[in-house]
C-alpha cells in the first residue's frame, strides 16, 4: 500500500492553513525523503560467460519486465576484440529492438550508451528482456550490463525561488506538483536480488545507486572440506566499482573488533558474542574469549589452537548466524550484515556496482569439497545516521506564525528540488533464476512472480515448484504463493502478516519476480 | 452580494438607490414550471410571497455546519380557478398537471424580487430571490386563493441515495463533486470552492445524497447550500475571511435590532473525534449462498454486497473463486465468462455477470466468492484542544459531531484549535429588522450595521447567516436578518493569501 500523503492543493485567493497546505506539504516532502532513502535491493547481473544460444549468440541479460515507459535505457561495459566487431542485441517481447549495437574491434572497453523505444507495447503487460552479445571471444568479463531499466525522465518545473515577494499561485502550486510528480518516479516496480549460487572464484555482479552509507548482504557459506593434511580456505570478496571494500573470512564483514588491551577485546557488538567464543583476528590469530561485561571480554587466551572443523576459525560468525537468523539447510554459516560505504568514494546519487567474488585455494571439483556460496541479497540500507547533507529542515508551522520565504517556505521548495533532480525512475527487469527465486526489500503492495519449472526429463515426469516467501517478524516465517507453471502471478502482501513496509523478505522456487503498486 | 440583475447587467445605480429608499416600487414576478418544462409566468395572479433562506441554525454547528432547507410560500389569486384542477374554468394544461400522478410536485418555482425604477420612462429591475421546487400546495375556495409551499433545489435530492467505489485521497469539494455527480447534479449547477481537507477514504453506499455532502462540508468545517439561483454552494472555512462589507444598514433602516449571545457556544475545550481508516490485507468479500442456473447462452448478472467497504476488487478466477458444473456434474468453468460489471463496482456492491458460452448447456454455478482488499475503521479517536484563555471556570467541553470526513489527526487539531479559540469568547447574533428589504443579499454577505441613539452605537460588522422576506399584498417588501458578529471571527486580519500576499507579510491560519 502506498502511504504517500498527497500534498494540497493550493489554489490562487485560498488563505494559508499551517495544517492543511504548509504542513501538509512538509509531511508530503518528508514522506518523499523517506521513499528516497529507502531500503532498496540491488539489480543484479550475470557474470558468468553467456549461455551459447542456438543462433549463436550468446545470452548476457535473461529476464522479465512490466511494462511501465516507452523509453527503454541501457549502459553497457564491452570489453573490445582485438580483431571482431562485437555486436550486441536487446530483445523486447522475443524481438529485437533495432538497431543492433556494435563494438568496433580494439583494446580496452568501450561504454555503450542509448535508449530504444518501446511505445509499439502495452503499459502494464510482461514481457520478456533479454542481452545478446556475439562475436570475438567471449566470457564472463566481456560485456557488464551495467544499467537496463525502463525510465521516465520528467521535465521539471523551474520552482519559483519562495525568497521573498509574491509568488503566483500557479508557483505555490507548482510545489505541490512537483512533490506528487516526484512521488510517481518513486513508484517505479521493482526487480528481485536472484540469490545467486557461487563456486570458487566466481563472481554476482550488480548495480546500486548510491543513496546511503550502508549496504546489506546476506551470504550463505559452505566451507571448503578439509581433510586431514590440507586446510583449504575461501574468502568473499567485496567490490565496489571493482575495488576491494572488505572480505569475509577474517571479521570486518560482520561488527569487528578492536583490541583494547593484551587481554581484553572490544568489540563494536559484543551482542551475539559469549565466553567461550573463538575470534580469529585479522592477522590470522585465534582468540579464545573470555569473562563479558557488555562487548569488552576480559582474560582472553591469545594464540588459541582451534580444534573446530572448519578452516575459518571464526565462532563469532557462527554465534552471529545464531543470534540473527535461522541457520539455512545446506549451508554452514549465513552471513546477514552491512558494510560501511563511507571510504569507499562513492558519489550520492550515481550508479555504481557492487559485486561479491569468491575467492578459495581449494582445488578439487565438485560441491561436495569446494567451498560456495549463496549470495542471497545485496541492497543499500537506509541509514541512521540523520538527515542527509544537501537537505535543510523545514519549519512546521502554527496558527499566526509568518508565512514567510528564507529559512520558511523555500526550505520545501529547496528539498523539492533537490529531490526532483535525484528522483529516478528505474524500472529494471528481474533476472530469470530458474528456481532459485531471489530477494527484496519490501516497497510496493504487489508481488508479481513467475514459475518456470523445468523441463521434465521423461514424458512421465512432472516437475512441480512450491514458490514460498520467507520473511523474518517474531522469527523465521514462511507463505506459500500460489503456483501456476509460467504465468505471472500476483500476492497482495499487505496479506502477510508482519512484512511491513521496508521488511526484506526472500523467495524461493520462484522463477522471476517484481514488486509494483499496481495489482 | 448579487451583482447583476436578471437582465444579466450590473445593477443600476436607481435600483441599488431604491433598495434603501423611503419611497420605491418594489417589483417581483413569479415563474412556475407546471409541467416541468415550460416556465409560466404567474405574476399577474401573484398575492403575496415569503421565504427564508439560512446557513444553519445558530447552536452548537452554526460555525461548523451546512446550509438548512431554504423555503418560499406563494400565494397566487385564484378568482379564475386557474389552479382548481376539477373546476372547468382555466387552462386545461395546468389541469393537466395537477392531475397527474404526482400532481404538481418537485415542479420548478421562481421568484425574482426588485423594483420599478428609472426614468423618463420607469421599468422593473430584478434579481432572482428564490430558486426552488413545488413541495405542497393548498387551495383556498373561500378565499379564492391557491397557495404553494416551495423548497429550494435540494429537495429534489433528499431521498436521492448513492453508491460510490471507495475513492483513495480526495480534497472534500472533489468528494461532493463527485456525490452531486452521482445524483445527477450537473456542474453548471453547482460551484464548489476549493476544500481545506483531502480525506484518506471516502466511498457511499446507497448514502443519501444532501446528507452525505453536508457531512463533508462539514469536515472541511465550510458551509454547504443552494442558493437563490438553485445553485448548490460549497464555501470552506475561510470563505469570508477575506471578505469587504457590501451593505451599510444604520438606525434609519431598522425596525428593530436585536443582539443575542450564544450563550450555549461557550467552551473551555473542544473536541473533534477523527475515525482512521486503512486498506486491509486481500480477503473475500461476498460468498453467493445459492445456486443459480445459467441457460445456454444465458447471461445473468447478480449483485456481490459486502459487509464492508471494498478498495480493490479481483477479478473472479475460476477454480479458485468460482466453480460451475453442468447438470450432470461436469466441470463448466471453461464454458463460462465470469466478469464484473465496471459500472457496478461500488464500494459495497459490486455486480458480477456469469455468461454461459456453451450452445446447448446449462450450468450451475454452485460455488462463487469475490475476493478483495477491505477497508478497516479504527476506533474513532478524538482530540481536544483547551481555548487559551477559558472564558468560564471549570470545564466546559463541546464536541463536534462524529464525522466519517474527519480522518486524520491534523485535520481534527486545526479543527478542534479553530473552534477553542472562536468558542472561548461570545459569539454575538444580531436579528435585525429592515424597514425596507434588499433582494440583493446573499447568505455569507459581510455587512456593516449600526443604530446610533439605541443599543449599537458604533458600527459593527457581521455576516448573513440567514434572511427572511416578504411581499405582501400591500405591496410592500421587507426583509429580516440573522447575522453572526465577526469581530472575533478570525483572529487575526492579515492571513495570508495564496498569489496575493507578499512572503513574510501573511499569517497561516490554523
Amino acid at each position: 500500500m502506498d502511504f504517500y500523503p498527497p500534498a494540497p492543493y493550493l489554489g490562487d485567493g485560498q488563505r494559508i492553513s499551517a495544517a492543511a497546505h504548509l504542513n501538509a506539504l512538509r509531511l508530503s516532502t518528508l514522506f518523499l525523503l523517506g521513499e528516497y532513502q529507502g531500503a532498496r535491493a540491488a539489480w543484479a547481473q550475470n557474470r558468468g560467460t553467456p549461455a551459447l544460444l542456438a543462433d549463436g549468440w550468446r545470452r548476457a541479460i535473461d529476464g522479465y519486465i512490466r511494462k511501465k515507459s516507452d523509453t527503454l535505457g541501457y549502459t553497457f561495459y564491452v570489453v573490445r576484440d582485438s580483431v571482431a566487431t562485437r555486436e550486441i542485441r536487446i530483445r523486447y517481447n522475443d524481438v529485437e529492438l533495432t538497431p543492433t549495437i556494435t563494438v568496433a574491434p580494439g583494446s580496452g572497453t568501450a561504454t555503450v550508451s542509448s535508449t530504444r523505444s518501446l511505445s509499439a507495447h502495452t503499459d502494464g503487460q510482461f514481457y520478456s528482456l533479454q542481452v545478446d552479445i556475439r562475436n570475438g571471444t567471449i566470457d564472463g568479463d566481456t560485456l557488464s550490463v551495467f544499467h537496463l531499466a525502463e525510465q521516465i525522465s520528467p521535465s521539471w518545473p523551474s520552482l519559483h525561488a519562495f525568497d521573498t515577494g509574491v509568488p503566483t499561485a500557479a508557483q505555490w502550486q507548482a510545489l505541490s506538483s512537483t512533490a506528487d510528480a516526484i512521488h510517481d518516479q518513486m513508484l517505479a516496480p521493482r526487480a528481485m536480488f536472484p540469490r545467486t549460487h557461487l563456486g570458487r572464484n566466481a563472481w554476482v555482479e550488480a548495480t546500486l545507486r548510491k543513496r546511503s552509507q550502508t549496504l546489506f548482504y546476506r551470504i550463505n557459506f559452505r566451507l571448503p572440506y578439509r581433510d586431514d593434511t590440507r586446510a583449504f580456505t575461501m574468502f568473499l570478496h567485496l567490490y565496489i566499482n571493482g575495488v576491494r571494500l572488505a572480505t569475509v573470512g577474517g571479521n570486518d564483514l560482520i561488527d569487528g573488533f578492536v583490541f583494547a588491551a593484551d587481554t581484553t577485546i572490544a568489540l563494536k557488538d559484543g551482542r551475539y558474542c559469549a565466553e567461550g567464543d573463538v575470534l580469529k583476528s585479522e592477522t590470522g590469530e585465534l582468540i579464545l574469549l573470555g569473562a563479558k561485561a557488555g562487548s569488552t571480554f576480559t582474560g582472553c587466551t591469545r594464540g588459541y589452537q582451534n580444534t573446530l572443523a572448519g578452516d575459518m576459525g571464526d565462532t563469532m560468525m557462527v554465534a552471529l548466524v545464531k543470534a540473527r537468523i535461522d541457520a539455512v539447510e545446506g549451508w554452514n554459516w549465513a552471513y546477514s550484515g552491512t558494510v560501511s560505504l563511507a571510504g569507499a568514494g562513492l558519489t550520492v546519487d550515481t550508479d555504481y556496482t557492487v559485486a561479491i567474488y569468491t575467492e578459495s585455494t581449494s582445488y578439487l571439483a565438485g560441491d561436495e569439497i569446494t567451498g560456495q556460496a549463496q549470495v542471497v541479497c545485496l541492497a543499500e540500507q537506509e541509514d541512521d545516521i540523520g538527515l542527509p547533507a544537501w537537505w535543510g529542515e523545514m519549519p512546521s508551522w502554527e496558527h499566526g506564525e509568518t508565512v514567510d520565504g528564507a529559512d520558511n517556505v523555500q526550505r520545501i521548495r529547496d528539498n523539492l528540488a533537490a529531490l526532483a533532480l535525484k528522483a529516478n525512475y528505474y524500472n529494471q527487469p528481474s533476472p530469470k533464476n530458474g528456481s532459485y527465486g531471489g530477494a527484496f526489500f519490501r516497497r510496493h503492495r504487489w508481488l508479481h512472480y513467475y514459475c518456470a519449472p523445468p523441463e521434465p526429463k521423461t514424458p512421465d515426469e512432472k516437475l512441480t515448484m512450491k514458490p514460498t516467501l520467507i520473511y523474518y517478524y517474531n522469527g523465521r516465517q514462511e507463505a506459500s504463493l500460489t503456483y501456476e507453471a509460467n504465468k505471472w502471478l500476483k500476492h497482495d502482501l499487505d496479506g502477510v502478516r508482519g512484512l511491513w513496509p521496508g521488511s526484506y523478505y526472500e523467495l524461493t522456487d520462484v522463477s522471476a519476480a517484481i514488486e509494483d503498486e499496481v495489482a | 452580494m448579487q451583482a447583476t440583475n436578471t437582465a444579466g447587467a450590473a445593477f443600476s445605480a436607481a435600483f441599488q438607490t431604491a433598495c434603501m429608499a423611503d419611497a420605491r416600487t418594489p417589483a417581483c414576478k413569479v415563474y412556475i414550471q407546471w409541467d416541468g418544462a415550460n416556465w409560466v409566468d404567474e405574476t399577474l395572479n401573484l398575492v403575496s410571497h415569503q421565504g427564508e433562506a439560512r446557513l444553519s441554525a445558530p447552536d452548537d454547528s452554526a460555525l461548523l455546519g451546512q446550509g438548512t432547507v431554504g423555503s418560499a410560500t406563494i400565494a397566487l389569486n385564484n378568482r379564475n380557478r386557474r389552479y382548481s384542477r376539477l373546476a372547468s374554468g382555466g387552462d386545461a394544461s395546468l389541469r393537466a398537471a395537477f392531475g397527474g400522478r404526482g400532481g404538481v410536485s418537485r415542479r420548478g418555482v421562481r421568484i425574482y424580487q426588485g423594483f420599478t425604477v428609472g426614468s423618463p420612462v420607469p421599468a422593473p429591475e430584478y434579481c432572482q430571490i428564490f430558486d426552488g421546487v413545488i413541495y405542497d400546495w393548498a387551495d383556498d375556495d373561500d378565499q379564492m386563493l391557491f397557495s404553494l409551499q416551495a423548497r429550494d433545489r435540494g429537495n429534489l435530492y433528499l431521498q436521492t441515495k448513492v453508491s460510490t467505489p471507495v475513492r483513495r485521497n480526495y480534497r472534500l469539494d472533489e468528494w461532493i463533486a463527485e456525490l452531486a455527480d452521482a445524483a445527477g447534479i450537473a456542474a453548471g449547477d453547482r460551484s464548489l470552492e476549493p476544500a481545506l481537507f483531502t480525506v484518506p477514504w471516502a466511498w457511499a453506499d446507497a448514502e443519501g445524497v444532501m446528507s452525505e455532502m453536508g457531512r463533508a462540508a462539514q469536515a472541511d468545517g465550510g458551509w454547504l447550500y443552494w442558493n437563490h439561483h438553485g445553485k448548490l454552494l460549497f464555501k470552506n472555512l475561510l470563505a469570508w475571511a477575506g471578505q469587504s462589507s457590501v451593505w451599510t444598514i444604520t438606525a434609519d433602516d431598522l425596525t428593530a435590532i436585536q443582539p443575542g449571545q450564544q450563550i450555549d457556544l461557550l467552551a473551555t475545550e473542544v473536541a473533534v473525534e477523527w475515525q482512521p481508516r486503512q486498506a486491509d490485507e486481500l480477503g473475500v468479500c461476498f460468498t453467493l449462498d445459492e445456486r443459480k442456473i445459467i441457460g445456454p447462452g444465458q447471461t445473468i448478472e447478480f449483485e456481490a454486497k459486502s459487509g464492508q467497504p471494498v478498495w480493490s476488487y479481483f477479478l473472479p478466477e475460476k477454480d479458485t473463486d468460482y466453480r460451475l458444473v453442468s447438470s450432470g456434474g461436469g466441470d463448466m468453468n471453461e464454458h463460462a465468462t465470469v466478469t464484473l460489471v465496471e459500472a457496478g463496482r461500488n464500494a459495497q456492491r459490486a455486480t458480477v455477470r456469469v455468461t454461459n458460452n456453451h450452445a446447448t448447456l446449462p450450468m450451475i454455478l454452485i460455488w462463487f466468492q469475490l475476493r478483495g482488499i477491505k477497508l478497516q475503521g479504527g476506533p474513532s479517536q478524538e482530540i481536544v484542544v483547551a481555548a487559551t484563555t477559558p472564558p468560564l471556570t471549570g470545564t466546559y467541553r463541546r464536541s463536534v459531531p462524529s464525522n466519517v470526513y474527519i480522518q486524520s489527526d491534523a485535520q481534527a487539531t486545526a479543527l478542534a484549535s479553530f473552534l477553542a479559540e472562536r468558542n472561548s469568547r461570545l459569539q454575538p447574533l444580531w436579528r435585525l429588522s429592515l424597514m425596507r428589504g434588499t433582494p440583493a443579499f446573499e447568505l455569507g454577505d459581510r455587512i456593516t450595521f449600526s443604530a446610533a441613539g439605541r443599543s449599537v452605537e458604533t458600527p459593527r460588522d457581521g455576516h448573513i447567516l440567514a434572511h427572511a422576506w416578504e411581499y405582501g399584498d400591500d405591496g410592500f417588501f421587507s426583509q429580516t436578518l440573522e447575522v453572526l458578529d465577526r469581530e472575533y471571527l478570525y483572529p487575526y486580519s492579515d492571513y495570508f493569501v495564496i498569489g496575493s500576499t507578499a512572503l513574510g507579510a501573511g499569517r497561516a491560519w490554523y
